[in-house]
């Protein structure tokens, strides 16, 4: 009778242990389903950088949240410009908009002409210089 | 339950609370059953129920409870799984630990809510989490301090051990524990402090050189294999994280392994563990002894466990620290195992997700650093107690016992719950995700192999391991579960179980039967009949599959053993062991047909009741009263040899004997004793004349003499319950003559002749002798036994023993008298009778044999047990 009783008790034990597991994992599941719309809907939207004076070059379009601009060839863009450091400039999709961030050049990043000293807000029309190379940005409207 | 988890305003709290619950109920459960488990041992609600644990219980759920309130106010936005989680995990530990010791139990629950109290601080001065950052060479100064400390000051709390403690008055604390969490925050705060990570090897020197270095103490230092691996396995994934380099992965790797053959090679205590874990089963009593018992103890488990306090974890040393991963697989079975690997990685997978939504990279690299750190101590730990990787003596983060990995690990539960609760700010834009995806999935992929290989052991190789002689467990079923008692061929009790289940003990009612009744010790193990029948007498075998799967399934136990009828028949056991009393000798009695053991008796026996006192005494008497002279006694068979070698003569015989005594190597032998007149063949082989058994060789070829051999079952044991020594090698015969006068080399059992003998009596056919006769099952009462095969020879000696009755014996039987010399020049007297083919009734046959000079004694003895077995 006590084992039996016993029995029962382990059985319950195990169905704990497993409703903690499920539920945990229910959960975190059904989490990531909602994360996942949520970023899908916060995607970036695509960036199109096009180098004034320059004919010789496409424009540049990305679908990215962040682009590295420099003369590495590492970078997203990479510049053939004796006056552009190795990494240059960083454009990056936060918070709903695209900001540009200068990462300590030897010629500075500017946006309109204005140097770049803080991480600032892009608009389409905007024009980013790095070294002797002038960019104007074009942002795709959100779908 | 709502007034220990209240609801609060997080948004994430019904799952919080939920689980908490869920925590609350699982570990009450646990705690029911753990009191109840007495009961299910001795199968009875009058039993010592169990109580203690409860104050863990209740301190669990009082700390977590307090907890669970403080954090809800303190930082409503932290993550909802982590705290349920940890304290299922530490919870289930602590349980653990009052089942195994109450003393251990207290102590940990006391660290336990110290550890609680250092959460609350946490949770209360936030920022202190930014001065770990601020004065990391500090703190990990201060880690490496205490460390070093130990190799001066150093001891084991247990006695001697290695020497990882650093302690005072009666408090210890391992200092490593500390030190991977504050090398964890060093790393994290140094990572964090480079702009961008785009680490080159110089920025890299400074971590590695330290973090290295400290591994690299470690092992020389400590032989602490353990945490040195730990701490450049945190170190790679770290820095892989944040780098998302993949040749860090590779250069680690190497170092990994480098520093594992140089550990290898030159400490001991790593070539023990190495070696220990690719052969665990050369040396499954000395040197792999905790790691065979932790595979028997998850074995014992099966799949659904034995059940809280139901098993018998404490079978495995240190179960309560290093293996208690084995321990909780023992009663919780691999259900138990595979829900901890579970938690194991959901409490990772939550660290990652921490770590990608962090306020800043030094909380990100801290809530990845300590993941890894849960991850991998985990899967060291657990991988060592199932025999996927080398043992190393870390402990299971949350589980284990040990106050100081204790307060390690809710420190850093602590860290993570603060680090957890960012909403507000914004985090740095992950570089890459991929080494993310790439090691969760590595750590998920380990944790599966983690749970196939305690699959292996709980599943496949489970019922092999049940039976091992080093699995202790019979022992304690043996105290709690009624052992089937062996009675004789009259149902009268020769071995019987007594005592109060809980205490139940085996007793032989008749001493004299000892070497062949033996013995069902704890500390001596199982001998003779004991051990031959043990399936049927400790229940396992003869009861329905289905019982027996109950019963181990409701009370982790075999079902009760079965009674066994032996075919020995008391009353004239004890007539040959009192005509063998004082002296050094053996005697068997057995149906001739059927190969009944009628008695069976060696002189000198020993009691076993009385084993513990005189175990040592009867192990160094010259006179091995240890042994089993009918079954284990190798003698040379000298001149009894005479009737076998004669009945395959005898159509060949054309005149009488001319010889009666031998000369050999100036040596005269004698006849054993006076041939009676007129001499016949008959006469001289009864008498065990020498020179007669010399003519009768001669006319054998040396290729006859050994078919003869052969055929009379000289070089083969039979089957038979009792353990039987390994016979003569089958050696073609070199010398007719000192072959027919039995020293040759040949030896034999008394046991051996009694079935040669009976084979003479029965028509060539030479029976499988026997012991055990019927079992009484639950439900179809005495089942008769089966008898072996006889062994039928064909040809020549077929025919019946031509040997004449001895007038004088006045018994319906035939008998012969032989003497031998051992390789040592001692004299050994045989004797063997058997019931003539015209007896009516059961035919019999006997032999004895005496370790001396005394034909006339050893044919007086012979004489009167057959007169006793054929008028009973």
């Amino acid at each position: 009778m006590s084992g039996i009783v016993v029995l029962i008790i382990r059985i319950l034990l195990a169905i704990a242990l497993y409703a903690f597991l499920g539920w945990a994992l229910y959960t975190i599941w059904r989490d990531l389903r909602v994360q996942t719309l949520i970023l899908a809907a916060q995607k970036a939207p695509a960036i199109t950088l096009t180098r004034i004076g320059m004919d010789e070059f496409e424009p540049a379009s990305f679908q990215k949240s962040e682009i590295f601009i420099g003369r590495e060839q590492t970078s997203t863009l990479p510049l053939l410009d004796e006056t552009v450091s190795g990494r240059h400039a960083r454009l990056a999709y936060r918070h709903n908009q695209w900001w540009v961030e200068d990462l300590k050049s030897t010629n500075g990043t500017f946006l309109n002409e204005e140097p770049v000293n803080t991480m600032t807000v892009l608009v389409s029309g905007d024009e980013i210089r790095v070294g002797q190379t002038v960019m104007r940005v074009e942002i795709a409207p959100k779908e | 339950m709502s007034f220990l988890f209240p609801p609060s305003i997080s948004a994430q709290d019904s799952i919080q609370r939920r689980l908490m619950f869920l925590a609350g109920i699982f570990l009450f459960l646990y705690s029911a059953a753990l009191t109840l488990s007495p009961a299910v041992r001795v199968h009875s609600w009058a039993a010592d129920f169990r109580w203690q644990h409860w104050m863990g219980y209740f301190g669990w759920l009082a700390g977590f409870s307090l907890l669970y309130r403080q954090l809800n106010h303190l930082s409503p936005d932290h993550d909802p799984y982590l705290l349920p989680i940890a304290s299922l995990l530490s919870g289930w530990g602590l349980l653990t630990i009052w089942r195994l010791d109450n003393f251990l139990g207290l102590r940990q629950t006391l660290w336990m809510i110290l550890g609680l109290a250092v959460i609350y601080l946490l949770l209360k001065f936030p920022h202190w989490i930014d001065a770990l950052r601020r004065y990391k060479y500090i703190w990990l100064s201060a880690g490496l301090g205490l460390t070093a400390l130990t190799f001066f000051f150093g001891t084991y709390p247990g006695g001697d051990g290695p020497r990882l403690w650093l302690g005072c008055c009666g408090l210890y604390i391992q200092p490593s524990e500390p030190l991977k969490l504050l090398l964890i925050i060093y790393l994290a705060a140094y990572l964090a402090g480079q702009v961008y990570i785009t680490l080159s090897l110089p920025q890299l020197l400074a971590p590695t050189l330290i973090l290295a270095g400290a591994a690299i103490a470690l092992l020389v230092a400590q032989e602490d294999l353990g945490t040195a691996t730990l701490i450049i396995a945190i170190y790679t994934i770290v820095v892989y994280l944040a780098s998302a380099r993949r040749r860090v992965l590779g250069i680690s790797l190497v170092l990994l392994l480098a520093a594992a053959i140089a550990g290898y090679a030159i400490f001991p205590v790593i070539r023990v563990r190495v070696d220990t874990w690719l052969n665990p089963w050369l040396d499954p009593g000395g040197n792999s002894y905790q790691l065979v018992q932790s595979f028997l103890a998850i074995a014992t488990g099966r799949v659904f466990g034995t059940g809280p306090g139901l098993g018998s974890p404490g079978l495995i040393p240190v179960a309560q620290s290093d293996f208690i991963a084995a321990s909780i697989s023992e009663e919780m079975g691999l259900i138990g195992l595979v829900g901890i690997l579970l938690l194991v990685g959901l409490f990772v997978l939550r660290t990652f997700s921490i770590a990608m939504r962090a306020a800043n990279n030094f909380h990100r690299f801290l809530a990845a650093g300590l993941g890894c750190y849960f991850a991998i101590q985990s899967i060291l730990i657990i991988g060592g107690n199932i025999r996927i990787l080398p043992l190393t003596g870390v402990a299971l983060p949350f589980v284990s016992y040990g106050g100081s990995s204790l307060l390690t690990t809710f420190t850093a539960l602590g860290l993570l719950l603060v680090i957890s609760s960012n909403e507000e700010t914004a985090s740095p834009e992950l570089p890459r995700l991929r080494p993310y995806l790439v090691t969760g999935a590595a750590i998920a992929g380990a944790l599966m192999v983690l749970a196939l290989a305690a699959g292996w052991w709980s599943v496949v190789r489970s019922d092999d391991l049940q039976f091992r002689t080093d699995n202790l467990r019979w022992t304690i079923h043996e105290r709690y579960v009624p052992r089937g008692s062996l009675l004789d061929r009259t149902n009268r009790p020769i071995s019987i179980t007594t005592g109060q289940p809980g205490s139940y003990t085996r007793s032989l009612l008749y001493p004299a039967l000892g070497t062949t009744i033996g013995y069902s010790d704890p500390i001596f193990g199982k001998g003779g009949l004991e051990a031959g029948l043990d399936g049927y007498l400790s229940g396992l075998q003869g009861n329905a599959a289905s019982t027996v799967w109950l019963a181990e399934w409701i009370y982790g136990q075999p079902p009760s053993g079965l009674d066994v009828r032996l075919s020995i028949d008391l009353d004239l056991q004890s007539r040959a062991d009192a005509a063998l009393a004082g002296k050094i000798g053996a005697a068997v009695i057995l149906h001739a047909k059927t190969g009944e053991v009628l008695a069976i008796a060696s002189q000198p026996s020993f009691d076993p009741n009385l084993m513990d006192e005189k175990w040592e005494e009867w192990r160094n008497d010259p006179d091995a009263p240890l042994l089993n002279r009918v079954t284990q006694g190798a003698y040379p068979p000298g001149s009894i040899l005479g009737p076998f070698l004669y009945a395959r003569v005898k159509p060949t015989l054309d005149r009488d004997p001319e010889q009666l005594s031998y000369s050999l190597d100036g040596k005269t032998l004698a006849c054993a004793r006076a041939a009676a007149v007129p001499l016949t063949w008959e006469t001289v082989v009864a008498a065990g004349c020498p020179g007669a058994l010399v003519e009768l060789g001669a006319r054998l070829s040396d290729g006859q003499m050994h078919d003869l051999f052969l055929d009379f079952g000289f070089f083969s044991s039979p089957e038979f319950e009792l353990s039987t020594i390994a016979p003569s090698p089958d050696q073609p015969v070199a010398d007719t003559v000192l072959a027919s006068l039995g020293q040759s080399g040949l030896k034999v059992t008394p046991l051996q002749i009694a079935l040669a003998t009976a084979q003479l009596s029965n028509s060539g056919m030479r029976p499988t002798p026997l012991l055990a006769s019927a079992v009484r099952t639950p439900h179809q009462g005495w089942v008769v036994l089966p008898t072996g095969h006889a062994t039928t020879v064909d040809g020549t000696y077929a025919q019946p023993a031509s040997l004449k009755t001895d007038p004088t014996s006045g018994l319906p039987v035939w008998d012969a008298i032989g003497q031998a010399q051992t390789d040592d020049g001692r004299p050994i007297t045989w004797y063997i009778s058997a019931t003539v083919n015209s007896w009516p009734g059961s035919p019999l046959a006997l032999a004895l044999v005496l370790e001396e000079d005394n034909p006339e004694q050893a044919e007086q003895i012979g004489r009167e047990l057959m007169f006793a077995a054929l008028n009973p």
